[in-house]
């Protein structure tokens, strides 16, 4: 299935960094994830110690573990899983679950009430910092539970599961909202005697969220000696948060380029960008990031909040002032739009791709346990972020994954773990999502997709998908089924310089943000309908297996292809537009569920049930792959190469420092990986 | 009733929270504002019947409100209690005949 490629030297951060040239796929895993070329993990999620409904623990129980849970409830087998929590503070004991989660024996605890008691092994003592809310409102800050409550729980639960767990956050960003960070280094969870710490996380999060604003932090000695002195905790708003966050972003460059990420979620939400409030992204601020960190800041990520969405919009935790107005295909319109503000970076040869993580919180209506949701899905219950299997898989190989830009995101089991999406032009020198393909002008271009489609997805829901009642289709909503494949492509016109007049673009909220056209070029170049790909059934239980390759001609300059794929047939009415684009999502909600068994917590027009919450998402179901860049044989090469080079070399540079204080490397290996 | 028992609790639990934080910028919606919301719209879903499906999905969301007030995400607070306040506004959720909306007891 995928060529053996590069001999693969598992020494140190470099070699991780090949890995995206796709070694055999019998090389990869171990146990019945032997065989994926994938992996699936989820990086945004939420637990009481700030605004989740559930315990940090239950949370990663429900993600990473098989089966049931002891309480009832599917387990949803991640492969890997980063605690991606808010910055800030919070006023709960998040070893307990919220009385709204209606777990057996679990209420609502405050840090008031447990300080000095052990409680699965942990005891706080006290909180710490400048002194935050009183009683039941008194409010650990979130570099405190960083350390002392969420990592513990991360080294007991990687213990238990034996998977790469990590303690990430999403950090409430200076002059905008939030964005997903994690800094593995130091964090060895998995280490039974020095399982290291999240204290160069929990540092991030002290010096940079703006919701963070204790202005002590932990202190090294009786007289109050802060440990990490120097904070800024005045420039959190609009322009000069901005420059506050791009600060953040260099911190990671300079110190964890390797070991770190930086990747802005649910970027549409709250409007433009503000130079006076925080809130939302334009492009300028993408680029600025991606400048700023060009081996850390090489993304985004879609909303989450899939269940949200009701009769008049808000799927994605989207409303109308968002930009782009709500969500398309449950994605936001950045990444949504051919053409739009995702395809304006790729247009530029930047190393940006996208992502996908549940943003779990709770499940709105219900309580954890129980199979719907009106909010939110749990972590790999409805999103799966895929990154390549290393075999020896460690949180270091998450980091480069994502980094490399070889990883997919899917909804709602769309596809499986085992998607190849690569070109070449002769030989067998195929290149993957994030790779360059250099090319002669009028060479023939070899573009192949293989992908398999489950036979089963978490939908609690075997009644036919409303969605598709309207134009003949009868598709039960727990059994994935793929319409068609679009091969985007656009072309790359250089980078845009700062002080190009069109490095900043005005944004817009609501429908006239969807508009905004950011790379004229981007086109559908090829739509596949999977009645038209080689089908190869694998059982009752694989699912179905389909490939398909079309080519291209290579022309005089350079472009990019990525690919995305759906349920939805084009033209499908108040779903896709005739040439197969998502439109606004608020508009399943003209679609009624009509069958019996259409579940009591939809919304109702009219005393008629409309299509929303999670009967919505999955009735609306897409993936998005990251692309493959194309240049011709002696053009410049493209930003996505040179940060690529650029980790590669500063991966080569941590292997000669790490082979140069290899004696002593247990107290000095805060720049590499978990070796297990 | 269940339906509404989950929620009282952490009602209560919340609505003392204190804050110490600095105070955010003009712009930025404060503690006040927050706690003005989640009372206008509670007082909302109290006008409906008890057993109104709309009143329970208002009170889940307010519950939120105060939930996102506990992590200082002030603006999150409003956004949920506005979104209470819509839910009994345009009565979204209505059970038809015969039917009843199945949630696990913490008992169950």
């Amino acid at each position: 299935m995928f060529p053996s490629g590069k001999t693969i030297l598992l020494t140190a951060a470099s070699a991780s960094l090949a890995l995206t040239q796709g070694a055999t796929a019998e090389e990869f895993g171990r146990g019945e994830r032997r065989g994926n070329p994938y992996v699936a993990g989820d990086m945004h999620n939420h637990n009481t110690c700030t605004d989740g409904s559930v315990a940090a623990g239950y949370t990663i129980d429900r993600a990473v573990g098989r089966g049931s849970a002891s309480a009832g409830g599917n387990n949803f087998d991640l492969d890997w899983f980063t605690l991606g929590n808010h910055g800030g503070s919070g006023n709960r004991d998040c070893r307990f679950s919220d009385t709204s989660a209606n777990l057996p024996g679990q209420t609502t605890t405050t840090w008031s009430q447990t300080l000095g008691q052990t409680i699965d092994g942990v005891t706080i003592s006290s909180l710490k910092g400048t002194p935050n809310g009183s009683g039941t409102g008194a409010q650990m800050w979130r570099w405190q539970s960083i350390r002392e409550v969420e990592y513990p729980t991360i080294v007991n639960r990687s213990a238990q599961y034996d998977k790469v767990l990590i303690e990430g956050l999403e950090w409430i960003a200076p002059g905008h909202e939030h964005v997903d960070v994690a800094v593995i280094t130091g964090q060895r969870p998995m280490h039974r005697r020095k399982p290291g710490n999240a204290d160069k996380m929990a540092e991030f999060e002290y010096r940079f969220d703006r919701a963070d604003t204790d202005a002590i932090g932990p202190t090294i000695d009786a007289g109050g000696n802060q440990l990490w002195p120097g904070k800024d905790n005045v420039n959190n708003t609009g322009t000069a948060g901005h420059q506050k966050a791009l600060s953040g972003v260099k911190w990671l460059q300079a110190n964890y380029p390797l070991q770190s990420y930086v990747i802005p979620t649910h970027t549409e939400r709250q409007g433009p960008f503000s130079a006076t409030a925080n809130k939302g992204y334009n492009i300028e601020h993408f680029r600025d990031f991606n400048n700023a960190g060009p081996t850390v800041a090489f993304g985004i990520e879609s909303p989450g909040h899939f269940a949200e969405g009701g009769a008049n919009g808000g799927s994605g935790s989207y409303g109308t002032g968002a930009v782009g107005g709500g969500t398309y295909g449950m994605s936001g319109i950045y990444t949504a739009k051919v053409g739009g503000l995702w395809d304006g970076l790729l247009g530029e040869g930047r190393n940006f791709f996208i992502y996908v993580s549940s943003d779990w919180h709770s499940r709105g209506a219900g309580g954890a346990r129980d199979s719907f949701t009106t909010a939110d899905f749990i972590p790999g219950e409805y999103t799966k972020l895929y990154v390549p299997n290393a075999g020896r898989f460690s949180s270091q190989h998450v980091v480069d994954g994502m980094r490399s830009g070889n990883s997919y995101s899917v909804n709602a089991d769309l596809i499986g773990p085992d998607m190849v999406f690569r070109a070449k032009t002769r030989g067998d020198d195929w290149k993957t999502m994030g790779e360059t393909l250099v090319v002669r002008p009028g060479e023939k271009i070899t573009v192949e997709m293989q992908l398999t489609v489950p036979r089963e997805n978490n939908a609690p829901y075997s009644f036919n998908n409303p969605l598709l009642v309207p134009v003949g289709i009868k598709q039960p909503l727990n059994k994935p089924s793929l319409d068609h494949v679009d091969l985007i492509t656009g072309q790359i016109t250089g980078v845009v310089a700062p002080d190009a007049p069109n490095y900043a673009v005005a944004n817009a909220a609501g429908t006239a943000g969807a508009s905004i056209v950011y790379n004229p070029s981007a086109t559908i170049a090829r739509q596949i309908p999977a009645t038209q790909m080689h089908r190869e059934h694998r059982g009752d239980r694989d699912g179905v297996r389909l490939t398909f390759t079309t080519t291209f001609t290579a022309g005089t300059k350079p472009f990019y292809i990525r690919a995305r794929g759906t349920n939805i047939p084009n033209g499908t009415p108040n779903v896709s537009d005739t040439a197969g684009n998502p439109l606004l999502d608020a508009n399943n909600a003209q679609v009624s569920c009509t069958d019996p068994a259409c579940p009591t917590h939809l919304e109702t027009v009219n005393g008629a049930k409309k299509v929303t919450h999670d009967v919505q998402a999955y009735s609306n179901a897409w993936f998005y792959a990251n692309p493959i860049f194309v240049r011709p044989e002696g053009s410049p090469k493209l930003l996505v190469e040179t940060n690529a080079e650029l980790a590669r070399r500063l991966g080569q540079r941590a292997d000669n420092d790490h082979d140069h204080d290899h004696h002593d490397h247990d107290d000095h290996d805060d720049h590499h990986h978990d070796h297990h | 009733m269940y339906l509404f028992r989950i929620t009282i609790c952490a009602f209560g639990l919340l609505a003392v929270l204190g804050s110490a934080m600095a105070a955010p910028a003009s712009e930025e919606p404060t503690r006040e504002d927050c706690n003005a919301a989640v009372a206008e719209a509670r007082a909302l879903a109290a006008a409906l019947p008890p057993d109104h499906l709309s009143r329970y999905f208002a009170e889940r969301h307010l519950h939120q409100a105060l939930v996102e007030a506990g992590n200082g995400e002030f603006d999150e607070c409003i956004d949920m209690a506005a979104r209470a306040s819509d839910e009994v506004r345009e009565r979204r959720h209505e059970l038809l005949p015969g039917e009843k909306l199945k949630v696990l007891g913490a008992h169950e």
